[in-house]
Formats: structure tokens, sequence, C-alpha cells
């Protein structure tokens, strides 16, 4: 059972990163339902991904046995920046998808859309 | 128990929808099979490619690159998450199928379905009122830059007011989808019967005997469905079709998933000192050919904020300025008529495709030629910066000046944030199916597959025709 708990602290630790406010109850109750809509494969995919960002990439990028949550802002930024330029195509797509379901639950946020005056049909 | 019908026909895009309506219309009993449910519009467009996107739009090919191909499972297939917009067959592919033929296609006949198609859809230009701000400031680009061609595109569509979701479904109905232009209203008496929630689980040509088609369905509640038929056909998309194609277990029908062409296509960002809201209007309004390769369209295109949070190459501290300023940030796209070919195998069933596909050299080239001429027409209408498409700290430019001195050369594939948004060729005509796209014994194949080259121009006005021809033979 993949659930939001695995990405929570990784997701607060990124939307804090790049400046969204998205944390606690409401942003573990956005995860969950993002999850729950995806097929089983799809979140088994994505847990893989919650894991590797979370623990694997900062060991095998920046050779530092810590959670992503634990590194401090210049770690992160640095390994953010890798991951993102990593020419190993395995590696992108996982990034990509941890990616894809912490940034889109922050940003999928009704008052940061409201900030950029983005109104929904 | 097994039902009879005359024709079955499975998946319910713009091939199936028309093909299915059309012969129905004609008095034969038509059962249409759809694997997905309705559409309703969603108001996080990230919801929608959850629900309505094949593999809740996680759908990739890998190979030296890495390729996010989405399509359509629902009513409408991919119709329903495309942009509308509808280009005509070029002539000279036409006349090129009609040339490698054995006669049955014919490329004058062609062009009266394409012209019914584009009836049926209520093609028309969209109106100027409609158009993006993003789409504005890059025909004014091209118009400093005195390239000449660019245009707002035709589009599939009645009433549109510009709500800038045309990929998420239509908040408005205005978009002609498959189900909204051959379909609605749904069980009308002179339609096909709708099967949703009901998939394909085996197949069974007819012998030269005569016998009938042999269908296996599965429905929404689990339980087996047999059918026989007078006729099937596969409509089920370029990346699912092939997996049904080979299951035949006929002699061309196990050369169907190679062949893929997909349309490489990437966008960039352009940051402008005015607001561009790029969600009000429509995204693909306007479109002009490269001024020197005409294998690259450019298209407009626009990404919500929560999905361009996902797709913008940025991290950090870049992605949260980018972000931050994102309702003065333009984007426009463009697409590759690609030379490269890729394929379709299915180890694990129907439902998981493995999708190859190596971007080739003279792609690659065209690629870093059309992120150059986009990024030099956005800052000759006055952008700020630009963002181009490649994972590479060095992909921010603040003039034309740094962008023209970049050195681009050493780009490859894997660095290229791409999507491709029309896999074809997979069952491709003359390969796997015939010119009357006849696979095998009463089986016939309908949908974005039997296109047998790159076409270099959106698809669906080529798929509906097929589909109205197809019609018209089985009738």
């Amino acid at each position: 059972m993949i659930s939001a708990a695995l990405f929570q602290p990784f997701a607060e630790a990124y939307a804090a990163h790049v400046g969204s406010p998205a944390r606690g109850p409401e942003l573990r109750r956005e995860l969950e339902r993002r999850l729950a809509q995806l097929e089983p494969w799809a979140r088994a995919y994505l847990g893989l991904s919650a894991v590797c960002t979370r623990w694997l990439f900062p060991l095998l990028i920046l050779g530092r046995a810590s959670r992503f949550e634990s590194l401090d802002e210049a770690a992160r930024e640095d390994l953010l920046g890798r991951l993102q330029c990593d020419a190993r195509l395995p590696v992108r797509a996982l990034f990509f998808g941890a990616k894809t379901l912490a940034l889109g639950a922050c940003y999928g946020r009704a008052d940061f859309l409201a900030g950029l005056g983005y109104r929904l049909p | 128990m097994t039902e009879e019908r005359d024709v079955v026909v499975v998946g319910s895009g713009a091939g199936g929808a028309a093909v299915a309506a059309t012969l129905a219309g004609r008095g034969k009993r038509v059962l249409l099979v759809e694997k997905g449910g309705p559409a309703a519009p969603l108001p996080d467009a990230m919801d929608a490619v959850y629900r309505y996107y094949a593999h809740g739009g996680l759908s990739a090919s890998v190979g030296n690159c890495l390729l996010p191909i989405p399509t359509g499972t629902v009513l409408g297939g991919t119709t329903q998450i495309n942009s509308g917009t509808c280009l005509k067959t070029p002539d000279e592919t036409l006349e090129r199928w009609e040339r490698a033929g054995t006669g049955a296609f014919r490329a004058d006949e062609f062009r009266r379905y394409l012209d019914l198609a584009w009836t049926k859809l209520r093609v028309t230009s969209a109106p100027d009122a409609t158009a993006t701000v993003s789409s504005r400031l890059f025909l004014k680009g091209l118009e400093r830059l005195g390239v000449p061609g660019g245009h707002l595109l035709p589009r599939a569509e009645s009433g549109c007011v510009g709500s800038g979701r045309c990929c998420f479904v239509c908040p408005t109905g205005a978009k002609q989808t498959s189900d909204r232009a051959f379909l609605l209203p749904l069980g009308r008496p002179d339609g096909p019967e709708l099967a949703l929630g009901t998939e394909l689980i085996d197949a069974r040509a007819a012998d030269r005997a005569g016998g009938p088609v042999r269908v296996a369905l599965r429905g929404p509640d689990g339980r087996r469905r047999n059918v026989s038929c007078g006729r099937l056909v596969l409509a089920c998309g370029t990346l699912r079709t092939p997996y049904y194609a080979r299951l035949l277990k006929t002699g061309l029908g196990r050369a169907a998933g190679a062949g893929l062409s997909v349309h490489p296509a990437a966008k960039l960002f352009a940051l402008f000192d005015e607001r561009v809201e790029g969600w009000k209007g429509v995204p693909q309004g306007a479109g002009v050919v490269d001024p020197d390769d005409p294998n690259i369209r450019y298209e407009g295109v626009y990404t919500p904020p929560e999905m361009a949070a996902v797709t913008m190459p940025l991290e950090g501290l870049r992605l949260r300025s980018w972000l931050k300023n994102y309702g003065r940030v333009a984007t426009f796209g463009w697409m590759i008529r690609d030379e490269s070919r890729g394929r379709a195998d299915y180890p694990l069933g129907a439902d998981s495709p493995l999708l190859r596909y190596d971007l080739g050299d003279a792609d690659l080239a065209r690629m870093r030629r059309a992120m150059r001429f986009a990024g030099r027409t956005f800052f000759a209408a006055g952008a700020r910066q630009v963002v181009l498409p490649f994972n590479r700290s060095d992909n921010v430019f603040d003039s034309a000046e740094a962008l023209e001195r970049a050195d681009l050369s050493g780009l490859s594939a894997a660095q290229l944030q791409m999507m491709a948004f029309h896999p074809l060729g997979t069952c491709g005509m003359g390969r796997v199916v015939d010119e009357n796209l006849r696979l095998a014994e009463g089986v016939y194949v309908c949908d974005g597959s039997v296109i047998p080259e790159s076409l270099g121009v959106n698809p669906q006005i080529t798929i509906y025709a097929f589909a109205l021809r197809l019609a018209d033979h089985l009738s």
C-alpha cells in the first residue's frame, strides 16, 4: 500500500524549497486524493520514486546518507538541480514521478492559483 | 450465450465513433465498445490527467530519450484531450500513398472524405477574440522577423469561448470531440449500441467459408460477453490496437507494433513585462511552418500552472521565480515530422505497452533548430527571458544575442524535455492493413495506427476521413 505518508516529508521540504506554503494535514489530504485516483502500478511507481528521491538519490548523487528533508537549503538546491539534469533516464524518470505528485499537490492549490489571477473555468 | 451484431467497433475515438455512427445510421446493428466512461470537465488539470489519460498520463516511450505520449481512455478517446486543431492531410502525402498502393487508395476520393469530416466537425478558424496573448505575441514576433505564414488555426469547435482547457476536457462542450460530433445524444435509435467500461479480451477472425468474427468482451461487472459479428473494427488507438492485431495470429498482424512515428514535440516558456495570462483563450489558436524546414510546425500551447510546475525544465529557486511570475509567462510549442521510428510491444498485455523510440540525428537537429527559432521569435516580440526545453543549467536566456551565441550542438536527445501527442503507424496501411484497412477476414483497423508515415500535421481529420471511407466500404 503506497500512502501519502511516504511522500509528505519530501513534499513539504520540496514545497518549502520552491516557496509554496503547502504543508500539514491539508497537503496530506491532497496527496492522498491524488494517489487514490491512480492505478495500482502507477502508485507503485510513484512510491518507488519517493523512496529513491528521499533516501537513495541524496546518497547516490551527493554522497550523503541523509534524507532529502534533512538536507540544508544549499544541498537541496544542488540535488534538485542535478536530478533535473541527470543524463540517466531512469533517474530522471523516477525524479519526475516524485516531482509530479509533490509539485502537483503544491501548485494545484486554490490560493496559489488565485494569487496568479488564474480563474478556474 | 453468444450475442449477434452486424459490426463490433472497439474504441470510440476519431476512428471508432465515426465508423460506428455512420454504419448504425445506415441500419447496421453496431456495438461500440469503449474501455473508459463518459468525460466530465474537472477544475484541476492534473485530476483530468489522472482520470482520462491512459495510465494516469504516465505513458512514455523509452530509448535514447524520455518521451511522454498522452492518449485518452474515455468516451471520445484522445479527441477529448487534444487541442481540437484540424489540418488536412497534405496533398503530396495523399499522392504518395496513391502511388505506393495497388489502386484501391485514391487521393481524390480521400479528399472528399476529408471535406466531409471537415463539415461534420464544424471546423472553423479560431475567432480572433479567442486568441491567447501567447499566440498574439508569437505572431507579432514572426511579423517583426519578417517570417511569413503565421496564421490562426482551423479547429473543430462550435461556440468556443476560450476557456484554455482543451487538453483537459473542454469545460463548455464547444470542442467537437468524436462523441459530440457523431454519437450524441447517446442511445438515439439510429446510433450504435454503446458498451462503456468494457474491453476487448479476445478476437478470432472469420474463416474463409464466411463464418462470423468471434469477439470476447469483459464488461464493467467483470463478466465475459461473447459476441459474433460480420465485421470487427479495431479502433483502440495506435498504442493498443497492435496488441489485438497480433492476437489474431494472422500473417500481417504479426508485423503490427513496428513503424511507430510520434511527432516529437516541445515548448518553450518566455517571460514578458506585460500580463500574458495564458489560461485565457484558445491555447492552440495559431501556428506557422518553419520558413526553412517544412518538417517543423510551430503551434500554440498552454500549460496550466499546476502542470507547468512539473514540466518546466527548472528546479529550486529558479522554478520558484518563474512560477511566481507565471501570469507573465507565454508559451509556444512545435512538433517535428519525424524520420525516426519506434515500436510497441506487449510483454505484460494490452494495458501495458512497452514503447521504444530513439530520436535520430536528423530529428534531434530539427529540435535544436526549432527551439532557437521559437526563442528568437519571442525575443522579437519583447520577451525578457526564455527557457528552452532541455535539462541543463544553462537553459535560461536573457537576450536574443545570448540565444544566438549559445552552442546547442552538444544537446543530446536524453537532455530534451519533450512530449509526443500523435502516435501513428503501428498498423500502417500497405504494411499491416491493406488499402481498405482490412487486417484479416472480417477484421478492419481504423485509428491513427493505419497512417503509414509521420504526417507533419495534427492527424485527427485524417483519421476521421479514413473512418468515413471505411464506413462506406463496409456498407
